[in-house]
């Protein structure tokens, strides 16, 4: 199919364009311009004072360590969920599902004040401890790499169980089968499951180390040198704009490195994942290894889900505190509704948009250059757009701060309307920019899975490219859009680290007054207001559920 | 029917036309012509190229070298090219790509907006496509609701609904047992005639060509002949 | 694009039309103190106030880092520190404004910027927390915190923000570079814990993880007001004693912010007697540095503490280095 080039799809171009430069380029370009442009001078004294310092090496180390060690272990533990959610019965698996979703619902920072109330020094366990077995016993160091780890993991695993459980349920079972006809368990495994189900979990993989690669609350409540806490203190306590922004280059070489060896992984398998292929065997995996994983996951969810909040809960306690905290907090709530509502909603706009220009791209040049279709094209370059979008994982790898001071030297100039800096939209663009990398990647996979010929039949029909979308693309893609809406609203509930710099005099969303408070340490009205969080990224994670239920529903039975 | 007979302006022409996937060459130098009105078979085993003729034809992929004419009007050429929506020219596809989310008549209702007609005329048009596949009792069904048959009589009215020249059928026969062959046989025979329709189709059993081709091209390893069948 | 348009108008829902501009202020007093203060400044004059405030992981230093990125246009009238060292960095960036309120004539003139950048007013000072369980007689100068009998039972913040990050550039422009990386160096050798913030020293000792801890005064005096097995004591204050560091609140004009009129008159307000007086009888029990406030018994009164003499501008310029030398030699 070829792409059209008129009046309309060119001002759509454009805005797509304007908004993804004004949210995911000029704002860390600006801060790098600023970086090595002092005093009217160009210089990268900044860099390379940083890359001399001896102590890069434990940044480094402890930044890859965090983000590596999560990696692996969310993955271990989600492959091990997944596995058994594939392996659940049908009312059984809806259940595990919304079990799973919880932990990854609760903000990393508020999990991370609820572990430290459990495992801290002078927590639950540390008591429960010493009553056993007397003042000697102590439960692990939670203030240490480790402890980062281990927090993380249970907040991240949920993510890589989805992506194994997808990757179960696309997988036909007949596929195995028919490989152990001629070979034995092992070697069917390596050949045959892997290379069909592994691109998948590991896309899981890949979102769980970018996350732990940027995270700042985490480590820096656990008292954990990382690059992220480090980009903090040089912009707090060294009023060091240059160095700061030094240190994100190195967060962004690692998340860098890891998409490139996650695109080469892809490019090599992605044929067989392109077009959605709907096995007709794959659920109803039943094995004796599927009901020790399930009772595994269970005691894993008690375990990330009831413990934190059960601490959280025992903190907020009498109930009256509760309703107190509710009470005071109700503009922070509307606050952190609307502004998470509208990041959602924006930035699963510009992703669908993004995404749909590059398949209009693709499916350009591969008429062009004769790559087979859109399909062939996939495994091409994919021109000059696809590059350019691919950017959007730098606002999300410079780390919540940068963004933030980027955000401000954006749009908080003379000559510029008061409009977006003196308003919630300036929040509103830091959670799109933070986000547009997930909400691009989902919003893309979404689109693969979408038969080229459905688009190319309404073509050839005469139909133009805005019926197209609306008549075709989105109704079939909705219930994915939901998802991906409702990813970016968790998130956005969540976001704190660039939020914290520019939110607008007079509108506190609810995760700014939560840290705000934590100077109290883990107080009960802090514990009340993490509860209320939990609570609001709950009901909106209830809503996208039914909505995108009910949208899967109306698209698929017909499908 | 083949190789250009001068004066006269084809249907369809394809001049030269070579493409290559990479190291694969699915086209080399082909040349043919279609009347008006007649029906041209590609025949010949899988990846042969039948496909990738037909999305050249149908402007959905472009060739390497070569030029097509569509009613004389140059379409695809080194220095031209004209959308598919330009090319008045309907396709059913080899999976047929029915939308899914849609009831078969917002299929082509769907269709016939992109046309200057009103909501009147557009349900007429609509009446009339459904009544001519056999589908009028079946106009508020999904897809999934339909037997194959249906399917198939669905995406063929889908392709004739915005009235083309030229119709593209890609494998339209692969999948369906004897009957059902012979009923679509049927409906696209009648078209034919009824509209003086030029029609494109691939196929790979030879019991496909007889009764609906006016003439072969018969296409292996990147040879190409062209018969009129016996 | 009607999506941009309904973003519009949520992001437009809190910035309607009102008849008195309102004074915009950006605070790193806890939310908790300054709230109530700003509350009655707006019943008072009735002039409506919007806060930003600080948060415990940017401490003071995140809202100095965004007052210089806005300097191209300001959207602060006012900046509320609740040190001073930061205030001076921002004066030394050009951020501040002088402005002399009438209010700040009785404030002692080292609590006072010469070129009337800023002024202090309400002050707590580091004070050395320890737990009644663990310590009978406890320490009295924060030298002692390097001496073999207290290793492994002392705790302090990181030195990297916050008061105690003020604490580090007073005894580097006072001692001098070598004493006090001596000093710092002697804290590591001696096991000193460096734990997340003032309030963590104090809880940490209140549970008795440690015997004694350096904090301020609105910290310890929430352990010991909350009934937990600890007290304070100012170090320092014998004869021989350089002093203890009292550190006030400051406020500063920010120049060409959008409402200056507002801006002065928060500031009158802020340095009145009313608001030493209310923030004396909250739980941060503030010192009053204007004299002839009546407070609480448990609030100090200066003229009876041996406060450090300080050169805060001096200390603001040894800012810098010393957080570095904390960050690659003390912390590492």
């Amino acid at each position: 199919m070829n792409m059209p080039r008129n009046g309309s799809l060119c001002v759509y171009i454009g805005l797509t364009l304007a908004l993804f430069a004004g949210v995911a380029l000029v704002p860390p370009g600006l801060v790098l311009g600023r970086s090595v442009w002092v005093d009217g001078r160009f210089t990268i004294a900044a860099y390379r004072e940083v890359l001399a310092e001896g102590r890069q090496w434990s940044l480094l180390r402890n930044t890859l360590a965090i983000a590596g060690g999560t990696a692996f272990f969310a993955t271990v533990l989600g492959v091990v969920a997944g596995y058994a959610v594939a392996c659940a019965g049908r009312r059984m698996r809806r259940t595990l599902v919304c079990a799973l979703a919880v932990p990854f619902l609760i903000p990393p920072y508020i999990a991370t004040v609820a572990w430290v109330d459990l495992l801290g020094r002078r927590g639950y366990a540390a008591k429960l401890l010493e009553l056993s077995y007397g003042d000697g016993a102590s439960p692990p160091n939670l203030y240490a790499v480790s402890g980062v780890i281990f927090v993380f993991s249970l907040v991240y695993y949920p993510l890589v169980a989805f992506a194994t459980f997808l990757a179960l349920r696309g997988f036909d079972r007949r596929f195995e089968e028919a490989g152990l006809c001629v070979a034995g368990k092992g070697r069917v495994f390596r050949r045959i499951t892997l290379p069909l189900v592994g691109p998948t979990i590991l896309t899981g993989t890949l979102f769980v180390f970018m996350l732990a690669l940027v995270s700042f609350s985490t480590p820096s409540l656990l008292q954990v040198n990382v690059y992220p806490a480090e980009i903090y203190s040089r912009f707090s306590a060294f009023n060091d704009f240059s160095g700061a922004t030094a240190h994100a280059i190195p967060l962004v070489f690692c998340g860098v490195a890891a998409l490139t060896a996650w695109g080469l992984y892809m490019r090599q398998s992605r044929p067989w994942l392109t077009g959605a292929h709907r096995p007709r065997n794959a659920a109803g995996r039943r094995s004796g290894h599927g009901a020790a994983a399930l009772v595994f996951t269970w005691f894993l969810v008690a375990i990330s889900t009831a413990l934190p909040l059960g601490a959280l809960i025992r903190r907020a306690m009498p109930a009256r505190s509760f309703f107190e905290a509710l009470r005071t907090a109700k503009e922070e709530i509307t606050t952190t509704v609307i502004l998470a509502s509208a990041a959602a909603t924006l930035v699963t706009a510009l992703a669908f948009s993004m995404a749909y220009l590059e398949r209009l791209r693709l499916l350009d040049s591969a008429t062009r250059t004769g790559a087979g279709g859109l399909r062939g094209a996939q495994r091409g370059s994919g021109g000059a757009l696809h590059r350019i979008f691919a950017l959007s994982a730098v606002p999300f790898l410079i780390s919540g701060p940068v963004l933030g001071i980027g955000l401000i030297l954006t749009w908080n100039r003379p000559g510029l309307p008061a409009l977006v800096y003196d308003t919630l939209l300036v929040v509103v663009l830091a959670c799109v920019g933070r986000y547009l990398f997930f909400a691009h990647r989902g919003a893309g996979a979404c689109l693969t899975a979408l038969d080229p010929a459905l688009e190319e039949a309404a073509s050839v029909g005469g139909v133009g490219w805005r019926r197209r979308v609306t008549g075709i693309i989105l109704p079939l893609l909705w219930p994915s859009l939901v998802a991906v809406w409702g990813l970016t609203f968790v998130l956005s509930v969540g976001e704190l680290e660039a939020t914290v710099l520019v939110c607008p005099p007079g509108q506190t969303p609810l995760s700014v007054r939560i840290l705000t408070l934590m100077h109290y340490g883990p107080s009960r009205l802090v514990s009340a207001l993490s509860l209320i969080t939990v609570l609001l990224i709950l009901a909106g994670a209830i809503v996208t559920l039914v909505i995108y239920g009910y949208a899967r529903r109306r698209v698929h039975v017909r499908g | 029917m083949a190789t250009h007979e001068g004066g006269c302006t084809f249907a369809v022409e394809v001049r030269n036309v070579s493409k290559h996937f990479g190291a694969l060459v699915a086209l080399n130098g082909l040349s043919v012509a279609v009347t008006r009105g007649e029906a041209l078979c590609l025949f010949g085993p899988s990846g042969c190229g039948k496909t990738t003729l037909l999305r050249i034809v149908a402007g959905l992929e472009r060739p390497d070298g070569g030029a097509v004419f569509i009613n004389g009007v140059e379409a695809t050429s080194p220095t031209a090219f004209l959308a598919p929506a330009a090319r008045n020219i309907g396709m059913v596809f080899q999976d047929l790509a029915l939308w899914p989310h849609m009831r078969a008549a917002r299929h082509l209702d769907f269709v016939l907006r992109a046309a200057p007609l009103t909501r009147a005329q557009r349900e007429r048009r609509i009446a009339e496509l459904l009544e001519r596949v056999s589908l009028s009792d079946r106009r508020r069904a999904y897809p999934c609701e339909l037997s194959g048959g249906q399917q198939q009589r669905l995406a063929i009215a889908r392709a004739l609904a915005h009235e083309p020249r030229v119709l593209l059928l890609d494998e339209p026969f692969a999948n369906l047992d004897a009957p059902l062959r012979d009923d679509i046989l049927d409906t696209v025979k009648g078209l034919k005639q009824e509209r003086d329709v030029t029609v494109l189709f691939a196929a790979h059993h030879p019991e496909e060509v007889t009764s609906l081709a006016d003439c072969v091209l018969e296409m292996a390893a990147g040879a190409y002949k062209v018969r009129r069948p016996t | 694009m009607g999506l941009l348009s309904m973003i519009l108008v949520f992001a437009g829902c809190g910035c309607g039309k009102e008849d008195t501009p309102a004074v915009v202020v950006y605070t790193a007093l806890d939310e908790m103190y300054s709230q109530p203060v700003l509350r009655a400044f707006e019943k008072q004059t009735g002039v409506k106030v919007k806060a930003v405030y600080d948060t415990e992981a940017s401490k003071t230093t995140g809202l100095v880092q965004r007052l210089i990125a806005e300097q191209s246009r300001p959207r602060a009238d006012v900046f509320w520190n609740n040190e001073v060292v930061q205030t001076i960095v921002l004066k030394n960036e050009g951020v501040t404004a002088p402005y002399v309120s009438p209010a700040a004539k009785d404030i002692p003139e080292q609590f006072k910027d010469p070129d009337g950048h800023w002024a202090g007013f309400a002050a707590r000072a580091r004070v050395i927390i320890y737990n009644t369980d663990l310590v009978a007689d406890p320490p009295t100068s924060i030298l002692d915190f390097t001496k073999p009998e207290w290793a492994g039972a002392a705790a302090i913040a990181k030195p990297l923000f916050g008061t105690t990050a003020t604490h580090a550039a007073v005894l580097f422009a006072t001692w001098g570079d070598e004493r006090a990386k001596g000093f710092f160096v002697d804290l590591q050798k001696n096991d000193v814990a460096v734990l997340a913030g003032n309030a963590t020293v104090r809880d940490m000792v209140a549970q008795g993880e440690y015997a004694i801890g350096l904090t301020d005064t609105d910290d310890a005096n929430g352990a010991v007001e909350d009934g937990l097995p600890a007290k304070w004591i100012m170090p320092d204050q014998g004869e021989e004693g350089m002093g203890t560091l009292v550190i006030p609140n400051t406020v500063a004009l920010i120049r060409a912010g959008p409402n200056p009129q507002g801006g002065k008159a928060l500031i009158d307000y802020l340095l009145s007697p009313d608001v030493e007086r209310m923030l004396a009888r909250t739980r941060s029990i503030q010192i009053p540095l204007k004299p002839g406030i009546e407070t609480p018994e448990t609030v100090p009164n200066l003229t009876e503490v041996k406060a450090m003499p300080v050169d805060f501008a001096a200390a603001a310029a040894q800012m810098a280095a010393s957080a570095r030398f904390i960050q690659q030699e003390f912390l590492r």
